[in-house]
């Protein structure tokens, strides 16, 4: 027996590189190399010149990407795909999972919080709605038929209301301003035949160590990232896969400025096929 | 020593939630004396009332007007169905009564105004039964009154009951008749899942909304003016046959710059090992904060165990004794109840906004009474 080994270059910034290098040797359909010349695929969080003919995985900014590579450009097809660690964490992939299998049966709700510590920049809280757009998306099918978005204090938090056709609806929260330290996920689906719930909540270890306990998140970095790479180096990308394609950036794009115009405007959109008009006037 | 006051309290129908006035009797500053209705109520009404009157061994009246001049009562305690709860409770505060209600305090707005006129108007206490006293929620509002979180910016709750509701959505055969709302929450008694007794159809906004609101109103001391909401019957057959909710999103806006929002439903049983999936999620300026209604709770698993029992027991609940407790320090002019009529009736407002702005997609302003 033997198995595909795809050469890939890795370029990232950020302090997760040990962990990409972890996590590929991990998954061991790959090798990692030096040269960006002798790759099938790179890896990168930057915005740089890629040659031509490569797969690339995007792990950066979203926001960033798309100023620099719109989603309507042809570098988009098949051939560049954005990786976000949120929809890999091995909690989100699980309720995922048992959603397209069937066990929740046709979801009614799909429930969201997302909170983060230490002011958060105007372009990665773009990002932060874009992960969460992202699997509603995905677990609706389709665009929102309807969006009503909140935000207070500067932006400092937003809430989303979102209806889908079929009745489905999505009601998330994000919170950008609380003081430095760890994030918080909650998210749940609710269908006609069962739930699952993927909160934090549920998912720490308490330090005792004089006053009230502390509590410690399980960390899943590297299997986020593992997941994220065996999507990638698949055979066929999709955006079945958890990637993001040019196709759903172009979605997830209108849909993030279809909620801020929400909130702006504090009146409900509605999707009329092609863009979002004003279909909830205050009555 | 100090002699503490005994209240004579009569149970105005006990067709519904037996829980309130057995919350009532438990209080050592209440005593019930009798049950009452009106006569014209069909059987199954009176064989409710009659089994509660039996078991507590005091008269059951098929008169409310008789029971409220004859039973000396001092209190009364109204647990029908929900379109009769502010017939009975004015009539109540007419007579000079304080009154405690089941929820939902009423299915319209004008019902929920004629009773606070009356309670406002003899100068009598009113409760509407609620669950702001479980201990989860005495230890967020203790954490939000010490500042732990800073300023309150928004609130978030889900309030997932996993009950069945009789037939699944879509089991309905060719030429099968409609669910008959009110059968169908007659037959539901046995399990205590006919919160929505009566004969008028009610969803899960209509039935429950009033415990996750309640909590809002609790924590935040702000009404809501503003709502957006999206239902859907995606469970029951009931549900889908009588045109209302099983599952619901609300978002909401209250006074003071507040945000919120609320996912309610009744997710069926094999949604949550335990009574459902019921949370709060708090942020403020200076930190945030996530509570679960259930805590704390203990895990108990053992052979033989019926599938239908909760494996997690909730502990400490003293919910129902510190509201009746609170209601006797307000009789005595001492404090107010955590939720009065007025409460409830902005409380009715909001849901009736929600259930507008479901229908018509669109954003619904909600009309506060003032305090």
């Amino acid at each position: 027996m033997s198995f595909e080994v795809m050469r890939v270059f890795l370029k990232v910034e950020s302090d997760l590189s040990p962990v990409f290098f972890e996590a590929g040797r991990r998954i061991g359909c790959l090798e990692w190399v030096d040269c960006v010349r002798d790759a099938e695929a790179v890896i990168v969080d930057q915005v740089v010149d890629i040659p031509q003919g490569r797969r690339v995985l995007f792990v950066g900014s979203p926001a960033e990407l798309e100023e620099s590579v719109p989603s309507d450009r042809d570098e988009w097809d098949g051939h560049l795909y954005l990786g976000r660690r949120y929809r890999f964490q091995p909690s989100v992939s699980a309720l995922l999972e048992s959603l397209q299998e069937g066990q929740l049966g046709d979801l009614g709700i799909l429930r969201l919080h997302r909170w983060f510590g230490e002011a958060t920049a105007a372009a990665r809280r773009r990002d932060d709605l874009l992960d969460a757009f992202d699997v509603a998306l995905q677990v609706f099918g389709s665009v929102p038929d309807r969006i009503y978005a909140l935000t207070r204090g500067g932006e400092g938090t937003m809430q989303l209301h979102f209806g889908f056709p079929g009745n489905g609806m999505a009601v998330m929260d994000f919170a950008w301003e609380l003081p430095a330290g760890r994030s918080y996920e909650s998210l749940h689906l609710i269908g006609d035949r069962g739930a699952g719930y993927a909160d934090d909540h549920r998912n720490m270890s308490l330090l005792y160590g004089g006053n009230d306990p502390l509590a410690l998140p399980v960390e899943s970095s590297e299997v986020e990232i593992a997941s994220m790479l065996t999507s990638f180096l698949a055979p066929r990308v999709d955006s079945e896969g958890g990637l993001v394609d040019g196709a759903k950036m172009r979605l997830l794009m209108l849909t993030i400025d279809a909620a801020y115009r929400s909130a702006e405007e504090k009146q409900a959109l509605v999707w009329t096929g092609t863009a979002y008009v004003e279909g909830g006037a205050q009555s | 020593m100090t002699a503490k006051p005994v209240h004579r309290a009569v149970a105005l129908s006990v067709v519904k939630h037996a829980y309130l006035p057995r919350a009532v009797a438990a209080h050592p500053q209440f005593e019930l004396v009798g049950v009452a209705d009106h006569d014209c109520q069909p059987d199954w009404v009176h064989d409710r009332n009659q089994a509660f009157a039996d078991e507590f061994k005091i008269p059951y009246l098929r008169s409310v007007e008789q029971a409220l001049g004859r039973l000396e009562a001092s209190v009364a305690v109204v647990s029908s169905e929900a379109e009769r709860h502010c017939e009975l409770g004015i009539r109540a505060a007419n007579a000079g009564l304080h009154v405690i209600l089941d929820k939902p305090l009423a299915l319209r707005m004008a019902e929920a105004d004629q009773f606070v006129d009356a309670v406002q108007r003899e100068n009598v206490q009113s409760l509407v039964w609620n669950r702001n006293y479980l201990p989860a929620l005495v230890q967020a509002k203790a954490a939000l009154d010490a500042g732990r979180i800073g300023r309150l910016h928004s609130i978030h709750c889900d309030f997932y009951f996993s009950k069945d509701a009789g037939p699944k959505k879509g089991s309905r055969g060719p030429g099968d008749p409609p669910i008959n709302w009110l059968q169908r929450q007659i037959e539901a008694h046995a399990d205590g899942s006919d919160g929505g007794v009566g004969v008028e159809a009610m969803g899960e906004l209509q039935v429950e909304g009033i415990y996750p609101l309640g909590y809002i109103h609790m924590l935040t001391g702000a009404c809501v003016d503003r709502v957006y909401a999206r239902t859907a019957a995606h469970f029951h057959q009931a549900h889908v046959d009588n045109e209302v909710e099983d599952l619901a999103s609300v978002t909401l806006e209250l006074s003071g710059g507040l945000t919120g929002s609320l996912c309610i439903g009744r997710i069926g049983a094999a949604a949550h090992p335990d009574i459902g999936e019921i949370k709060l999620h708090l942020i403020g300026s200076e930190g945030a904060m996530v509570v679960t209604e259930a805590r704390p709770e203990v895990s108990v698993y053992y052979q033989g165990q019926d599938p239908k029992e909760f494996k997690h027991r909730r502990v400490g609940d003293q919910n129902n004794f510190l509201l009746m407790e609170e209601f006797a320090r307000s009789i005595e002019g001492q404090t107010s109840p955590v939720l009065d009529a007025l409460g409830a009736r902005n409380i009715t407002a909001t849901v009736l906004g929600a259930i507008e702005s479901s229908e018509t997609g669109r954003v619904v302003e909600i009309k506060n009474r003032e305090r």
